[in-house]
């Protein structure tokens, strides 16, 4: 029997025509209820003894129960009605990322968080696995597979989210009776596209608990419901799950798996793809999904500079006006036939052979390969791109400059 | 605690005292056969589907199962049994289920403090720390008590019952 201790709970009883009494008899007293949680678990002897009370021949007299019946008088001659509490494997396994985990093409270390939580009345150890699924979530079809292996690790409770250095334990070892345990499933994508979807399942197997280190799986029940023997693996760490029914009886408490409706289709085990009723499994899917990067855009950040030709700043007729545009790619994509065109403003004359990109000289005939720059006649252009040949990577600014002269 | 210890010795001395001038008392055979039977039910299904409950031996007992506890009492001795008064626990890792407890000509009352007193369910009424009252919830219940109206005569016999629930999550 576990007790978690909780907030003293102060109560105010109050009782009113208490039978015991001719009297209508009305009082109120306090109590301090030290008020537990009681779990009730398996091996627990559960018994239950009644007492009567009788006169005869003006003589009190008491005696107690037994469950083939007691005629000897006087406490302590009674037999407790009693019989043991058998062992309910129930546990729950849940997806608790409230939508898909993006990731991006590649991306190393994406995890999807469950959470196993032992509802039986038994402390437990599970196993864990992931597996590829493909199952139908409405909105996003699975199809593609994290680079295997998966890892599993349960999360040490030092800080949340799934972190290498701390999170090591590959299996549940003794999760407490209503305890809760997050598991991370760690992976890596592969080269994907925007829009692709991977569905993983975490399956849970239970196992015995109560000893330090990984328990024997509880193959079956003592209502002959058999779980699916297997090897769970985390990647780094194979653990065999045995064949045999290792527990059937054990010291006369049954063991058996609870039956939920297995209604889930998100559910699978680890030897079909569906859930499988009272097999010592249970599990739920999540979603790794690959999310666009933040969306390309260039920057154009264009300036003027007057040079008149008294040497001052003076934008009078035959004052030089210098233009720079800054070109930069936002964003965390390349991007493909990036071509600047300006057209130079009217009253203004382009300066012939002005054209400078990132400081080099371009010619102002189109005549590439020699350079992806030219003046039209009326706007100049530049081919950042190369004719289609090149990406431009975010970031790094490409700096034009020319000049005009007031007419 | 003294106050318990009081009682018992009194009701020790009570019985030492009457047994010295009832012989018939101090023998080992009592006037009455106490049984407490323990069931669980389980759901019977019948060749039309329809359900019903049947009470079974418990092979297997987990949380939320129900259990049903028959106890029964007869007068094998040759005189009447009055002022009969039958207490039973709500046994450990239970709890009782509402309206669950039976028994001809019986008065049943209900104890929320281990069978200090006993009340009848409306009356058991506990309040929280802002003066809200409730009525004490069936779970709640740590006692069971049945006073019988009438005379138990030689070769009579009754019974009363209720039921459980293992507590924790099916």
């Amino acid at each position: 029997m576990i007790i978690l201790s909780k907030h003293n709970i102060f109560y105010f009883l109050k009782y009113s025509n208490i039978s015991k009494s001719s009297l209508s008899v009305l009082f109120v007293f306090f109590i301090c209820l030290n008020s537990p949680i009681v779990f009730s678990a398996a091996g627990d002897v559960i018994s239950n003894t009644a007492t009567i009370n009788f006169i005869s021949q003006g003589v009190s007299l008491v005696q107690e129960s037994s469950p083939s019946g007691n005629s000897l008088a006087g406490v302590g001659n009674g037999t407790a009605t009693s019989f043991t509490e058998d062992r309910l494997i129930n546990f729950s396994v849940v997806s608790i990322d409230a939508t898909a985990v993006n990731v991006s093409s590649s991306q190393s270390a994406a995890f999807l968080s469950y959470t196993v939580t032992n509802n039986g009345n038994d402390v437990q150890d599970f196993l864990l696995t992931a597996v590829n699924t493909a199952t139908p979530f409405a909105a996003n079809t699975d199809n593609f597979d994290p680079v295997p292996p998966m890892q599993v690790f349960v999360e040490d409770g030092s800080s949340a989210g799934y972190l290498l250095a701390e999170d090591t334990q590959v299996f549940i070892d003794d999760l407490a009776i209503g305890a809760t345990a997050t598991v991370y499933v760690v992976a890596t994508m592969p080269v994907t596209v925007i829009g692709d979807a991977a569905a993983v399942a975490l399956i849970a197997q239970v196992a015995e608990g109560g000893t330090a280190g990984q328990g024997a799986v509880i193959t079956s029940d003592d209502n002959s419901h058999v779980s699916p023997a297997g090897t769970y693996s985390n990647g780094a760490v194979t653990i065999a799950a045995g064949s045999a029914n290792l527990v059937s009886d054990t010291a006369g408490v049954e063991t058996v798996f609870n039956d939920p409706a297995a209604v889930n289709p998100e559910d699978v085990d680890s030897a079909s793809v569906q859930d499988v009723r009272a097999n010592g499994q249970h599990s739920d899917t999540g979603l790794f999904l690959v999310q666009a990067a933040a969306p390309a855009s260039v920057v154009l950040n264009k300036t003027v500079t007057v040079i008149d030709t008294l040497g001052g700043t003076d934008p009078h007729a035959g004052s030089t006006l210098r233009y720079q545009i800054d070109v930069v790619v936002g964003g965390v994509s390349n991007v493909n036939n990036l071509v600047i065109t300006d057209a130079i403003p009217v009253n203004t004359t382009y300066t012939p052979s002005s054209l400078l990109l990132n400081g080099i000289a371009q010619t102002d005939v189109s005549d590439t390969p020699t350079d992806y720059s030219e003046f039209n006649g009326s706007a100049i252009i530049v081919d950042l791109s190369q004719g289609g040949t090149v990406s431009v990577a975010p970031a790094t600014p490409n700096l034009i400059t020319f000049d005009v002269t007031i007419d | 605690m003294k106050k318990i210890r009081l009682i018992f010795k009194l009701f020790i001395s009570a019985v030492f005292f009457t047994s010295l001038f009832s012989p018939a008392v101090f023998a080992k055979d009592g006037k009455i056969v106490l049984t407490n039977k323990v069931f669980k039910q389980v759901i019977k299904k019948d060749k039309d589907g329809n359900t019903s409950y049947d009470y079974v031996e418990p092979k297997t007992a987990l949380p939320g199962d129900v259990m049903l506890y028959i106890i029964s009492f007869e007068n094998i001795g040759t005189d009447p049994a009055d002022n009969i008064v039958i207490n039973d626990p709500v046994p450990n890792n239970s709890k009782y289920r509402i309206d669950s407890a039976t028994g001809n000509n019986t008065d049943i009352t209900f104890s929320i403090d281990g069978g200090k007193n006993f009340g009848n369910p409306k009356d058991l009424v506990v309040s929280d720390k802002n003066g809200k009252e409730w009525m004490a919830k069936p779970e709640s219940y740590t006692h069971i008590r049945w006073v019988y109206k009438k005379s138990l005569l030689p070769g009579e016999k009754g019974e009363v019952s209720f039921k459980t629930e293992i507590k924790g999550n099916k």
